[in-house]
């Protein structure tokens, strides 16, 4: 036996110091009471190492030695070990002993870095030199705890595994460090291929996708959608936190999907459908904490199981909600038009003397040629004539004036004046009901969008499909029936009710709401242009007779205006971009022409306030021919002589019927200076000479009786009764009728001194006849310019490729196949266009 | 099918598809319809595709007839008025009288129609010689012996269509009027589409008895009647396609729809 050389043995005396180092280490690993090493220790470790590596002789000899000590480590100790363990004791103990080789090979593997470097570095290896050598350490390790380790145990622990998850998941408490050990283990004995690891992922896969299926089956019997889907929701978020805890986060993706597949996608329609939860229940039950758990839940699915079936019963829920109040709204319409209708017949006969009566000896100023400028007259009647104070039709009575309103009232007895007093009230009453219910339906209109419009928003993530629906059904109902023809004027009138409450003075939160609200219900209607003719001439009405009050809400008006122009664009708005134009010019005009008075030195005698209008921007107004007094006449005329001198070329109108007027009126206690429109007061003098129904009003100013009730109403307000109904005292009467007497209240009692009556809100027939008129016009109008584009843009084009991109330009209002023909065929005749002579259904430009 | 082969029926059917739609004379057709076999489609390309092979045939009505121009003045002279600038109403009504010639006769039409007259019953002296000219007629017998026959020069459906699409403009009595009223349409209609149409009877008693609602007919109706008058089938088969034969004028469609509620 020969002895070793010196070296050899020198290095085996280093191997000694160095094994009692690795020994060092693995106490300290196992928590054991040995303090950590000191930086100098680990340099004088290394630096060992590193002499042993240096010289080629001993390098071999390190490798050897710390080879079968891994090796050591793995069949000597960690084997035996947990070779009589069974059950938690042995996994719990397999995972510490991973967990510990793990971070002793991590600690080694730095040690003897010259050893991998210099020895085992595949780049210095020779080749020839067997295998695995070649390896560093690390992995020397890890295969060494494969083979002699893990193979024989890894079925026993993964079945381990498998059943603690079973039981974390039926809520026992487990040692979710040992299982995160023990996965860790699968993956890192085949990091690359993770065989072991799919492995168990596999078979975990299909414990959960058993366990959700029976929990889903189990579940269903008893549970409410809600219930339901909160158990989903909890099992997304128990399985998710599993594989944060214990799992690869590669696991992730294949989990969910098992649970979408168990839990979501085996009972989607079981799930919708529920009886008294399923979704139209929730929707119906404005349940939006569940209804945005349901949609999260159902976004998992495939769109055309979960979203969109969601989707198309949301759409059918909406329809049939919306249908039912249409109809609604369609009875009380019909139970308002009956009495209407009746009345009917009798109207035409006073027709053919209408205007007559008002036209005196004196022709009304500025009335002839063309009339570029119309002009509207506000008179506050402070002058201080000396004119008869009957002039019937003058709208501006002295205060020194006789107010013959009392003549009518002498026949009036007390007694019963008061029993008439209840059914005016009634009258009034159902007068105000009627623009009140209008109101009240689009008000419910509103908070119905509002209502889906938030599930849309909030629960429903803003999807498309639901967008889709809410417009599907929203057009459907608000176009389809009766009612729905009329939604276009119902929301005008909205608004016009909205905008002169005094909630709407600031534009807050409240007025943009509701404001984004009727724009988005605009967008529904097929018929935008009658709403805008609607909304124009109420917006007339109120920027007319609100002139001189603070009640006019520019601010909240203007709002409501640059919404429609951002939404329908400018020309849509034009039209009122005037009216606002002109009256916000009326103060600088007011103000030259009070100076131009002074500076004449003119004796007016009267306050005159002028608001000049630009005829094409405004709705169609009533002329109407009045008397003037002089005072009054000499007064338009210095307002004529000024305005000439400013704008030469423009031609003036006045719209009497649009003025507002100072009346005082003598009650039996005090005399009243009462405002009020021309109309009113027109028809409020007629009551110097008697008492009248409102058929003898009708006839004696030749008016449309409907009007005439309507003015007559107005004056009836049971707050400040200025006319009363006398005569007959039939107190079942709840509606104004022709038979009733009506004639000046002397005997009221008003509060205030001077005071405001308020002008019928209610479209006038005249107005709403404009309105029908001014919406055809603007029909044909745009209708003749579409095609005239679409042909000079085609050369030539197939009349139902015509009428197909008629309706795509035409976004204001859908016009009927008819219509379009009609515009073709006046084209025609205008020589704009004509038909191919070889292809009727062809339009061509006419040469 | 080859056309020779072809019976007597199809024939003229398709002879009518083809001139009605390419406006070119049944001669023509015929010549065409052979050329592709009496297939109807590829024979209206054909005809699109090279009309230069398909002249129309001279009109049959041979070269103008030697006319005295000298007679034509008389004849002029003997019904115009005072002026002697033009032949009104009362003029005219003399010269069919005494000519014996029906006023209803679809040939006076035809006589204003190549006279190119401008107003109706009235011809300027200019247009009463140009007729003359045009139809070989240059004294009273002639007049009374040729105008019952000028029926011939609408014979072509190219020449009707021309005439008919006339007529209208010519009607149109009132200053700056686009529409005929819904009785002088009927009378016309009577007058110029009498055994041109299965549905003759039907349009001038639609015209009678809506005489309230169809109060005008306008120029693209009146001219769209005559093709709803060739092209469509009795029993209304081709009337609506969706898509293909929706571009007939309103009152067309009220006719059609007047027609199915009488079924």
């Amino acid at each position: 036996m020969s002895r070793p050389p010196a070296y050899v043995q020198q290095a085996e005396e280093t191997w000694t110091h160095l094994e009692k180092g690795l020994e060092e280490i693995k106490i300290l690993i196992e928590g054991g009471s040995s303090r950590p090493w000191e930086l100098k220790q680990y340099l004088d470790y290394t630096n060992k190492v590193y002499g042993l590596v240096k010289q080629h002789e001993t390098q071999k000899i390190l490798a050897n030695h710390i080879q079968a000590y891994i090796v050591n480590l793995c069949t000597g100790v960690i084997m035996p070990i947990l070779k009589d363990l069974r059950d938690q004791q042995f996994l719990s103990e397999l995972s510490v002993r991973w967990y510990r080789f793990k971070l002793f090979c991590k600690i080694i593997s730095l040690l003897y870095s010259h050893l991998d470097n210099g020895y085992f570095n595949p780049k210095t290896s020779k080749p020839g030199e067997e295998d695995n050598t070649i390896q560093q350490l690390q992995p020397f390790a890890y295969t060494q705890f494969r083979t002699r380790v893990f193979k024989d145990l890894h079925k026993t622990s993964q079945n381990l595994i498998l059943s603690f998850i079973d039981k974390d998941r039926d809520g026992e408490a487990v040692d979710v460090t040992m299982l995160k050990n023990a996965v860790d283990l699968f993956i890192m004995m085949d990091p690359k291929d993770k065989t072991y690891y799919r492995d168990l992922e596999r078979e975990y896969l299909s414990r959960t996708s058993t366990f959700y299926r029976n929990m889903a089956t189990k579940a269903l019997q008893t549970d409410t959608s809600p219930e339901y889907m909160i158990k989903c929701e909890n099992a997304f978020a128990a399985e998710n936190q599993r594989i944060k805890n214990y799992m690869s986060s590669s696991s992730q993706i294949p989990v969910r999907d098992t649970l979408i597949v168990e839990l979501l996608q085996k009972h989607v329609k079981e799930l919708l459908d529920m009886e008294h939860s399923g979704f139209v229940q929730l929707v119906e039950g404005n349940k939006l904490e569940d209804l945005a758990r349901m949609y999260s839940l159902m976004r998992n699915l495939d769109n055309g199981i979960g979203i969109i079936p969601m989707s198309k019963d949301f759409q059918v829920y909406m329809m049939s909600v919306g249908n039912e109040m249409m109809k609604n709204q369609e009875i009380i319409q019909k139970n308002e038009g009956a009495p209407k209708e009746a009345k009917k017949p009798a109207k035409d006969e006073a027709k053919p003397e209408a205007e007559e009566g008002m036209v005196k000896d004196e022709p009304e100023p500025e009335d002839g040629a063309k009339k570029k400028k119309k002009k509207k007259k506000k008179k506050s009647a402070k002058a201080e004539g000396d004119d008869d104070a009957a002039e019937p039709a003058e709208p501006a009575p002295k205060e020194t004036g006789e107010d013959g309103a009392e003549g009518g009232e002498g026949d009036a007895a007390d007694a019963p004046k008061k029993k008439k007093k209840k059914i005016i009230k009634k009258t009034v009453k159902k007068v105000v009901n009627e623009t009140q219910q209008n109101v009240e339906f689009v008000d419910s209109l509103l908070k119905l969008y509002s209502r889906f419009n938030k599930m849309y928003l909030e629960c429903f993530q803003s999807n498309k499909f639901f967008n889709d629906a809410i417009k599907n059904a929203f057009t459907d109902f608000l176009n389809q029936t009766s009612v729905g023809k009329s939604c276009p004027e119902l929301l005008a009138i909205f608004v016009d009710d909205f905008v002169k409450k005094k909630q709407a003075q600031q534009v807050d939160d409240f007025v943009k709401t509701t404001f984004d609200e009727v724009v988005a219900l605009l967008n529904y209607l097929h018929e935008k242009d009658k709403f805008m003719e609607n909304y124009k001439t109420l917006l007339a009405k109120r920027l007319l007779t609100q002139y001189d009050q603070s009640t006019f809400q520019e601010e909240t008006e203007r709002y409501f205006l640059t919404l429609l122009k951002n939404q329908h664009g400018h020309a849509f708005t034009a039209d009122m971009d005037g009216m606002f134009s002109d009256h916000s010019s009326a103060n600088t005009l007011q103000e030259a022409f009070d100076t131009y008075v002074v500076d004449e030195r003119l004796n007016l005698n009267i306050d005159l306030q002028v608001q000049i209008i630009t005829d094409s921007h405004w709705p169609r107004f009533m002329y109407r021919e009045l008397q003037l007094k002089p005072v009054l006449q000499n007064a338009l005329a210095a307002f004529e002589k000024f305005y000439k001198s400013r704008h030469n070329n423009r031609s003036l109108r006045w719209l009497h019927s649009n003025a507002t007027l100072v009346m005082s009126l003598k009650f039996a206690k005090k005399t009243c200076e009462v405002t009020m429109t021309s109309e009113q007061g027109n028809l409020l003098s007629e009551f110097n000479e008697g008492t009248f129904s409102f058929v003898d009003i009708a006839t004696r100013l030749g008016l449309d009786q409907a009007e005439t009730k309507r003015l007559v109403i107005s004056l009836m307000n049971p707050k400040n009764p200025i006319l009363c109904v006398i005569g007959d005292s039939s107190e079942e009467t709840t509606d104004l009728k022709e038979t009733d007497k009506v004639a000046f209240n002397i005997a009221h009692d008003p509060i205030k001194k001077k005071f405001r009556i308020q002008a019928p809100s209610v479209l006038s027939a005249f107005e709403k006849k404009g309105i029908a008129t001014a919406v055809d016009e603007l029909r044909k109008f745009q209708i003749q310019c579409a095609i005239c584009r679409i042909v000079k843009a085609a050369k030539g084009i197939e009349f139902t490729q015509l009428q197909t991109n008629v309706l795509e330009q035409l976004n204001l209002f859908h016009p009927t196949t008819k219509e379009i023909k009609l515009g073709v065929e006046d084209l025609i005749e205008r020589d704009y266009i004509e038909r191919d002579a070889k292809q009727n259904d062809r339009i061509i430009l006419k040469s | 099918m080859s056309w020779s082969s072809a019976g007597e029926k199809y024939k003229n059917n398709a002879k009518q598809q083809v001139a009605s739609v390419t406006g070119c004379s049944m001669e023509v057709a015929e010549r065409v319809l052979q050329h592709t076999q009496g297939d109807i489609t590829s024979a209206i390309n054909e005809y699109y595709d090279h009309p230069e092979r398909y002249p129309e045939p001279r009109p049959k009505t041979p070269p103008k007839p030697k006319v005295n121009e000298g007679e034509i003045l008389n004849l002029f002279k003997r019904y115009s008025n005072s002026d002697q600038t033009n032949i009104e109403p009362d003029g005219l009504e003399r010269l069919l009288d005494e000519s014996k010639v029906d006023p209803e006769n679809i040939g006076v039409l035809i006589f204003a129609w190549k006279a190119k007259a401008e107003h109706p019953a009235e011809f300027s002296k200019d247009e009463f010689v140009l007729a003359c000219k045009e139809t070989g007629i240059d004294t009273l017998n002639a007049f009374g012996q040729k105008v019952p026959t000028l029926i011939s020069f609408i014979q072509t459906p190219a020449a009707f269509r021309d005439f008919y699409r006339w007529s209208f403009k010519y009607y149109l009595t009132e200053e700056r009027a686009r529409k005929l009223s819904n009785e002088t349409a009927c009378i016309l209609f009577g007058i110029v589409m009498k055994g041109r149409t299965p549905f003759y009877d039907q349009i001038i008693q639609f015209l009678t008895e809506k005489k309230d609602e169809v109060k005008t007919v306008s120029i693209d109706a009146w001219n769209m009647l005559l093709d709803f008058g060739e092209q469509i089938q009795p029993d209304l088969s081709n009337y609506d396609i969706p898509g293909k034969t929706d571009h007939w004028p309103v009152m067309i469609d009220d006719f059609v729809d007047w027609i199915k509620s009488k079924q």
